[in-house]
């Protein structure tokens, strides 16, 4: 497997903020990480440093570039969409079509065309007059069409109806599983993605608090669903969050204590979602 | 097609005013033209009054060179405008409306995009307005082929050969206008990145810089050299001998409007590839 | 979005659900899978799991991979689901019933009786 992003230590320092601090991760072809955390957690600046629009410490590689100084090159091979549109709103879909054909070499117009046929976007439209979901739907039409190999979505789908959601995720899996390529999701609502990852980077006020492939970090947690009497042995387990119910409460625990708690209730397998809010909340 | 061309295509597109203020300037100008030309009663008078001064016959000549060189003069200041105008806001506009990160996800080097923006400020936009005496010319030269001795008198001599001299001169003036505003130019592309009213920013930032160099340190240098070069563009589109204002500036003047012009670019493409200002970027090759 | 079940893993759910689908004939003995693309954009998720999920099929013998063409169902599938469930049925439904019988106070004659009574009425 090829190796398509390679981020070690890498650190970036507003004034007197830290924004993100020593994180490192990789990603293979094949792999989806899933950039989880609040708002103000440091995806954003992760994701800058990775794009080469804000310098950074550290060392950071992408498809084997460098992002600041080799970003043209890479540009080839690495796309974003994110959930503010960037797209020039002035500009026609013609237009885009035009422009990105004649500054991106592996750029397929045809192949664009021929996927915006398929939906209600018309060619002669003002990129300003479509909706939050058509112009997603027109990036992500664009990258299609592109030899990328890394691409970055930053809460993507925020504000977009669920119809659109579910084209926009058809298109993207589609599209994924046709190449070597790695996708890197970022988002806070994990309910949404946690399917689609593979590995996951969980971050905290900049540091990494969460990091491994989907598996390993399933076999860390467990929930078990016991009864109220259970209460003050489960306790002494340090449980991360607990939910009441009629009659029984779930516990979110960690994986060391699965054997003593088996026999309390029934173990049930905790989604992303619940490790998530568990570990953002811890401490807060 | 070279990359570079659809970039222009997308600069022509995003500023429209670029095409369209000579376009309507040219419809207007053409209008004016025309009707006094083609109003005969008029032009009679015109040519009676001449005929009763005289002496006057052997300034039709002049006539006619004032004429192109106040639509020379008219085309170029327009020119300039435009360029300075795009020049402060090119960059602003990709910022304010959030298309930065669409154009930089583009394969494109930022070095590519300051020289297409260059372009387009001082070679495009000079060739569009050159479009416009163009057109005048001609428009003069096909009412002097139709129309009455009448107007061959008021208008003077004029050929094919001349109208296309005249649009050489133009293009070829324009260029050393070019070449004058270039440094000045840089240091828009630089301002217009981290400051909202780029123009505002520089045109006081000069004044400030000449009186403190004034007052403050009674040193007239300062004041001198900011003088010379923004006066430039103007003193060359109004001269008749334009080489000999670059003489007039001095090479000396020149030299160092061009290092801090090299000095702006460098910080505009810092600027443009760092997201920020980074100093030590700037100075870390 | 499908909604899975928080007891086991999704590549399992999915399994089940294949092994269900091809008890009803929606997958006939002989003919093709949807790809592990298709279903992973279908149903939302990475085909990691699709591949997976397959994967366990064919360690069962129930499909097999044919190089370049993707999954088929055996032939001797649905006879083979059919063995698996009854066990299954045999070891885990039944002692359930037993559990309930008791817990109701309900006569194993009653419920035979009323097992036939719906029996009939499915005919």
């Amino acid at each position: 497997m090829t190796t398509l992003v390679r981020a070690a230590n890498v650190s970036k320092q507003y004034q007197s903020e830290v924004a993100v601090k020593d994180i490192s991760f990789e990603l293979q072809a094949g792999q989806v990480l899933g950039l989880l955390g609040h708002n103000g957690a440091g995806k954003s600046s992760l994701i800058g440093a990775l794009l080469g629009s804000l310098s950074y410490q550290g060392e950071i590689q992408v498809c084997g570039l460098n992002p600041v100084n080799q970003r043209a090159e890479l540009m080839q091979h690495l796309a974003y969409i994110s959930d503010v549109n960037v797209l020039p709103q002035w500009m026609t879909v013609a237009q885009i079509l035009r422009y990105t054909s004649g500054v991106h070499p592996s750029f397929d117009i045809n192949k664009a065309k021929q996927l915006l046929s398929s939906t209600q976007i018309a060619q002669r439209t003002k990129i300003s007059s479509l909706s939050k979901g058509m112009k997603v739907q027109l990036h992500l039409s664009i990258i299609i069409a592109t030899d990328t190999k890394v691409l970055i979505l930053d809460e993507p789908t925020l504000g977009l109806d669920l119809i659109y959601r579910d084209t926009f995720y058809r298109h993207l899996i589609e599209w994924f599983h046709d190449g070597e390529r790695a996708l890197i999701i970022a988002s806070h609502e994990v309910n949404e993605i946690e399917h689609l990852l593979t590995d996951v980077l969980m971050l905290k006020q900049g540091e990494t608090v969460l990091q491994g492939d989907m598996d390993s970090i399933h076999a860390q947690y467990f929930i078990v669903d016991a009864q109220h009497q259970h209460e003050a042995i489960i306790q002494q387990m340090s449980p991360l969050a607990s939910k009441a119910g009629l009659g029984s409460t779930k516990w979110l625990l960690e994986s060391q204590y699965r054997s003593q708690a088996e026999s309390l209730g029934e173990i049930i397998n905790p989604t992303l979602q619940d490790i998530f809010i568990a570990i953002q909340k811890e401490g807060a | 097609m070279h990359p570079s061309l659809f970039m222009l295509e997308k600069e022509l597109l995003e500023h429209k005013i670029v095409t369209r203020l000579p376009l309507f300037l040219l419809l207007t100008g053409l209008f004016i033209l025309g009707s006094i030309v083609l109003n005969t009663d008029s032009l009679n008078n015109i040519s009676l009054q001449f005929n009763y001064q005289g002496e006057l016959a052997p300034n039709t000549a002049d006539f006619t060179q004032g004429l192109s060189s106040i639509i020379s003069f008219g085309a170029g200041a327009v020119s300039l405008l435009l360029s300075i105008l795009y020049l402060a806001k090119t960059f602003r506009k990709e910022r304010q409306e959030g298309s930065l990160m669409f154009w930089r996800s583009m394969p494109v080097s930022d070095a590519m995009t300051h020289a297409v923006k260059l372009a387009f400020a001082l070679i495009l936009i000079p060739l569009i307005c050159s479009l416009l005496v163009l057109s005048a010319e001609l428009f003069l030269w096909f009412v002097s082929l139709t129309n009455s001795h009448d107007v061959m008198q008021l208008l003077g001599e004029t050929s094919l050969l001349c109208v296309l001299l005249n649009w050489l001169m133009f293009v070829a003036k324009m260029l050393l206008v070019s070449l004058a505003v270039l440094p000045v130019a840089c240091l828009l592309l630089a301002v217009s990145q981290v400051i909202n009213s780029p123009l505002l920013v520089v045109v006081i930032g000069a004044y400030t810089v000449k009186l403190l160099s004034s007052y403050v340190f009674a040193f007239e240098g300062v004041a001198t050299f900011i003088r010379a070069i923004s006066a430039m563009p103007i003193s060359l589109l109004t001269a008749s001998q334009p080489l000999a204002v670059f003489a007039q500036v001095g090479w000396f003047y020149f030299l160092l409007a061009y290092l801090l012009g090299a000095l702006c670019l460098m910080v505009s493409l810092s600027i443009r590839k760092h997201g920020e200002l980074d100093i030590r970027a700037l100075f870390s090759r | 979005m499908s909604d899975w079940n928080d007891k086991q893993p999704i590549f399992h759910q999915i399994k089940e659900l294949i092994e269900k689908q091809i008890l009803l004939g929606i997958w006939e003995e002989g003919t093709a899978l949807p790809s592990v693309r298709a279903v992973a954009a279908d149903m939302k998720i990475n085909h990691l799991t699709v591949m997976k999920a397959y994967q366990l099929l064919v360690d069962d013998h129930l499909i097999e991979k044919k190089r370049g063409q993707g999954m088929f169902v055996l032939s001797g599938a649905i006879e083979k689901l059919k063995t698996e469930k009854k066990q299954q049925f045999l070891t885990q439904e039944i002692p359930n019933i037993v559990q309930m019988l008791k817990r109701i106070d309900m006569p194993v004659h009653d419920f035979i009786k009323e097992l036939k009574k719906q029996i009939e009425e499915e005919k």
